[in-house]
Formats: C-alpha cells, structure tokens, sequence
C-alpha cells in the first residue's frame, strides 16, 4: 500500500535514495499520506475528547461524537494544511538561500515528508501526557532539520543549459 | 541512469518538467523536451509532474519507446 511505502521512505530520510522515491509520489498521494498521518498524531487527542467529554454532564452524546468523528478531524487536516503551507514558505526562502531549484509544489510535497518523524513524536509526547511548549519548538526545529537535510540532496542551481 | 522523455511529448510539450528541474537538465527541442543523460541527477521530480506520462525511467522505458533513450543522448549532446 502506498502509505506504508512511503512511511518506510520517510523513516529512511534525508538519505538521498528515499527523497528520490518521495519525488515520484504524486500529490494525491501525498495528500492522501499526511492525511492518514494527522489522524494517527491527533488519536491521543482524541481518546482524550471522548474520555473527558462522556463524563460531563453538559455534553450530549450525539454531539459529542459528531465532534469528534467529524468536526475534529476536519480541524486537523484544515491546520495540517495550513501549517505545511506556511512551512512551504519558509522552506521556498531556504532553498533560495542554499541556491536550489525547487518549485513550492515539490517543496510542498518534501515539508508535507519531513513532517513526518516530528508528528509522530507528537503523538507519542501527547499519548504520554508531556504536552508543553518546548517540545513544540523542538519538533518544528526536527522538521527544520529534515527539511534542510533534504533541500541539500539537490545540487546547487547550474544554469547552463 | 536517467530519464527518459519518450514520444508521448512529441507535439505535447507541456514543459511542466522544465519548470521543476533542479538540475536544468531537460531541453526544449522543436517538437518535445529532451533529457540530459549528463546532467540527470535521478531525483524523478519532472515524472511526477509531466501531464502525458511521457517520462520513465531509463530501465523502466517501455520496448517500442527504447529509441528515445539514444534520441535524448544524441540532442543532448
């Protein structure tokens, strides 16, 4: 399936083989990817909604689950995308500085990759209750690394033709 | 290996994978665009994005296509 395969890419980043394979990933595929990725972070979240929620008094079930089934995740991914655009952004002013020739569209794709590893941790911080923060700023930075990492696979723009 | 544009450009040309080259590896030729076995770094990005599936990998080229991988060496040249 393709999400597993891409999930093994990322986990093997920034080696230059895995970010190769990740560049012939197609955009719905990686939106499909990040998608399914954002949900398994927020599972903690979640389970946190549902056990809280139940047990007060002022919240109806019916609502509660609509909440949380669909509200919640329609949340996530309107933040995920957001947030992975923005980074694009800064990841567009990075490459300038490096001197790479990445469109926004790849490096979309290739901060939407990287951002894998730090949601993850995420999701394990949360699970363990350490939710601070300090482990925000240092995952963004984990994301900033991989990103850089990857961004440096590319050569330095040649414009002979 | 490189990649290879194949007849699928011919007449198309969309030129999208001119556009993401980090390498500036691909030609614009009168008729398709044309891969720089040289140059090709093998990142695949310009795949990912041609709109006629034109682009394979050199090994991946399919039997009745494999002319064009000596057609993007010669006018690249």
């Amino acid at each position: 399936m393709a999400f597993f395969r891409i999930l093994q890419n990322c986990m093997r980043m920034p080696g230059k083989a895995s970010v190769f394979a990740l560049n012939r990933v197609s955009m719905r595929d990686t939106l499909l990817y990040i998608f399914i990725l954002m949900l398994l972070s927020s599972v903690p979240d979640i389970i946190d909604l549902l056990v809280n929620g139940r047990f007060s008094n002022q919240t109806y079930e019916s609502v509660l689950y609509l909440q949380v089934f669909l509200f919640y995740p329609l949340y996530i991914i309107f933040i995920g995308i957001i947030a992975i655009s923005l980074l694009s952004a800064a990841a567009y002013v990075i490459k300038t500085v490096m001197k790479r020739k990445l469109t926004y569209h790849h490096l979309w794709k290739l901060t939407a990759f990287s951002a894998t590893v730090p949601l993850l941790l995420n999701a394990v911080f949360k699970g363990l209750g350490y939710r601070n923060i300090w482990i925000t700023v240092l995952l963004v930075v984990l994301l900033f690394f991989y990103l850089i990492k990857m961004i440096r696979v590319f050569p330095i723009i040649s414009n002979k033709k | 290996m490189a990649y290879v544009i194949t007849s699928r450009c011919v007449g198309e040309k969309w030129e999208a994978c001119i556009e993401v080259c980090p390498v500036n590896c691909i030609l614009e030729g009168a008729n398709m665009c044309y891969i720089n076995p040289e140059i090709c770094i093998d990142c695949g990005a310009c795949q990912e994005v041609c709109p006629s599936d034109a682009i394979f990998k050199e090994e991946d080229v399919p039997e009745e296509e494999r002319d064009y991988i000596r057609i993007n060496r010669e006018y690249t040249k």
